[in-house]
């Protein structure tokens, strides 16, 4: 290396090569066009989610709904339209406080090590130790329905695997020497874990938290649809997809269109994942550099 | 100026059965203000954790160390974190040594503001720019992040930030041995040239005798987490007393054989308890299974061997 190696900013770079991964990009599509119409719900719905119409119910897709009607004559279409708001909504917010809880939890147990690492990854394991959606489960049926519940209930079971991660990584890092040098200068612990080693661990958590939105949001949709989520008559595709399983036969578009609407969310979501994957993993970027 | 008295390092080995490696073992030493002790010896035998624990980064398992009559084994955190300023490192690993994620000016000035140095954002810029110029490095590389630099480079962004705490005893941990030979020789030279400069001390490790012997004053030779040998440099690299110097110094020279062929890696836990080169000593004898003290054999030069 001389000092005419190629100048890479790291966020014109990160677009660029995002640019590059079709699936990413379409995902990322995806994603924004998800957030507008969770925004914009109000203005795109051609009809209030809670007005029923029972001389109209079940009535197949037509110009009028989109979709066609459920059993109380609801617009499935408009709920679908409100239900995006949900579940991004559930999704945002807790991979939001699983990813933080893991990284920090990741951070100190990988940074002070011995007694402390032990007991936070043995808890971890605890807590992977059983399957993640049953967890939630038990604990969203021992709190009660509810969307405040159903996010602390996926909350709990989703934050190990950050810690994981991070704890790893710190690992590594934290026998770099520019870590040393800091404590040489005189850094607090504080200091070292939020300057030095957080930025340099990060990368995996933003793959893992992108991906795992859409896990969440498949998460939450087999909550509510088993009846632990948020309660009837808020439009969630999760229980647009229960009350519509008794009409599975007559009139199938009940079903379809909030599955599909989760199939094409958590979708976007992997997509835009798998591609920061291989656009934020180290060694690929190191290969790049050089 | 820096006075190193039995200082001790003992780390535990082993998963079932936990046993002491001893990695350093009673080493005493002094380095006075504007002077170089380099510090020779073959991997693993403890120099670099002899680096770490003067500067008190890994605790040390016993002995004191004394920076200007102050006892840092024994500084409270707001001591140390001021006597820091005072006592820097540069490692080995020019990859390694910067943060890869701050530009360079950013990793400059983290030094400064750690140690509130700098009273306003203008001072500390006007000193980065002095910093730079004083390490041969120029205004460009600031916005530059460490993988956009050479090696050669990065030793110098990591010198000029320590040299903005005014330093006066710098641990250089093999600081070249990484660089290529032309880089070496630029780098090293920039070392003297800044400690006639502002009258530092150096700590200097190097398995490289040549680069040693050229950097420093004095010389020590570490064996097996002790120091077997110190003395001035010429007197050392001419005339080395202990036996391990004398195999040390013609390996390394290759002009004449002291008939050890094979030094083996001083594998701490297996070696005796008294001198630790005991069993591949041409001179060994009884007395060498008690251990030996340094002792006088010329004006400054110290030998711990039971044969001279």
């Amino acid at each position: 290396m001389n000092g005419a190696v190629v100048r890479a900013r790291p966020h014109t770079y990160l677009l660029t090569r995002l640019n590059r991964n079709k699936a990413a990009v379409i995902g990322l599509g995806i994603i924004l066009l998800l957030a507008f119409v969770a925004v914009f719900a109000p203005f795109l719905a051609p009809h209030h989610p809670y007005e029923q119409n029972p001389e109209q119910a079940l009535l197949p897709p037509h110009p009028e709904y989109p979709c066609g009607t459920d059993d109380l004559g609801r617009c499935i279409f408009s709920r679908i339209i409100f239900g995006t708001r949900i579940s991004l909504e559930i999704g945002i917010m807790v991979t939001a406080i699983t990813a933080c809880v893991g990284v920090v939890m990741g951070l100190i147990a990988g940074y002070y090590g011995r007694l402390v690492d032990e007991i936070i990854m043995r808890l971890v394991d605890i807590l992977l130790a059983f399957p993640g959606l049953v967890l939630a489960l038990a604990i969203a049926g021992l709190l009660g329905p509810g969307l405040f519940n159903v996010m602390l209930a996926l909350a709990v079971v989703g934050w190990m695997g950050y810690a994981r991660v991070v704890r790893g990584a710190v690992l590594a890092v934290k026998e770099k020497e520019f870590i040393e040098s800091a404590k040489a200068l005189g850094a607090t612990d504080f200091y070292i874990l939020t300057r030095h080693i957080l930025p340099n661990v990060i990368a995996p958590v933003i793959v893992m938290a992108t991906l795992g939105i859409g896990y969440v949001v498949l998460a939450a949709a087999a909550l509510s649809f088993l009846g632990l989520g948020v309660q009837p008559p808020t439009p969630v595709w999760g229980a647009m997809l229960n009350s519509g399983k008794a009409f599975m036969r007559t009139a199938p578009h009940l079903t379809v269109f909030p599955g599909l609407a989760i199939m094409i969310t958590v979708l976007a979501f992997n997509f835009l994942g798998d591609g920061l994957r291989d656009i934020l993993d180290p060694r690929l970027n190191e290969r790049e550099i050089e | 100026m820096i006075r190193v008295e039995s200082l001790t390092k003992v780390f535990t080995a082993g998963v079932f059965k936990k046993r002491p490696v001893n990695v350093i073992d009673d080493v005493s030493f002094t380095i006075s203000a504007g002077e170089t002790l380099g510090l020779v010896g073959e991997s693993g035998c403890g120099k670099s954790t002899l680096a770490r624990v003067v500067l008190r980064l890994i605790p040390p398992s016993g002995g004191r160390i004394f920076f200007k009559d102050t006892e840092i084994t024994k500084a409270n955190p707001k001591e140390l974190k001021k006597i820091r300023t005072k006592m820097q490192i540069i490692f080995q690993h020019p990859e390694s040594a910067l943060n890869p994620r701050m530009k360079i000016y950013n990793s400059l000035v983290e030094a400064m503001r750690l140690q509130q140095i700098a009273n306003n954002r203008r001072e500390e810029g006007a000193k980065v720019y002095q910093l730079i110029e004083l390490v041969g490095l120029n205004e460009e590389h600031l916005e530059r992040y460490p993988h956009e630099l050479s090696g050669g480079q990065i030793q110098r962004v990591v010198l000029a930030r320590i040299l903005s705490l005014q330093p006066e005893f710098i641990v250089a941990d093999e600081p070249t041995s990484m660089l290529d030979l032309s880089v070496q020789a630029q780098v090293l030279n920039l070392f003297k040239e800044i400690q006639h400069k502002f009258n530092i001390a150096y700590l200097f490790i190097s398995h490289d005798l040549d680069v040693v012997r050229w950097m420093s004053d004095r010389i020590a030779v570490m064996y097996a987490g002790r120091i077997v040998e110190i003395g001035p440099v010429d007197k050392v690299r001419e005339n080395p007393r202990h036996p391990y110097t004398s195999a040390l110094v013609d390996a390394f020279f290759a002009l004449k054989n002291s008939g050890i062929d094979k030094i083996p890696d001083p594998k701490a836990d297996k070696l005796p308890a008294g001198c630790k080169f005991y069993p591949y000593c041409l001179k060994a004898g009884d007395i060498c299974k008690k251990k030996p003290d340094l002792k006088k054999v010329a004006e400054d030069h110290f030998v711990a061997c039971w044969q001279v």
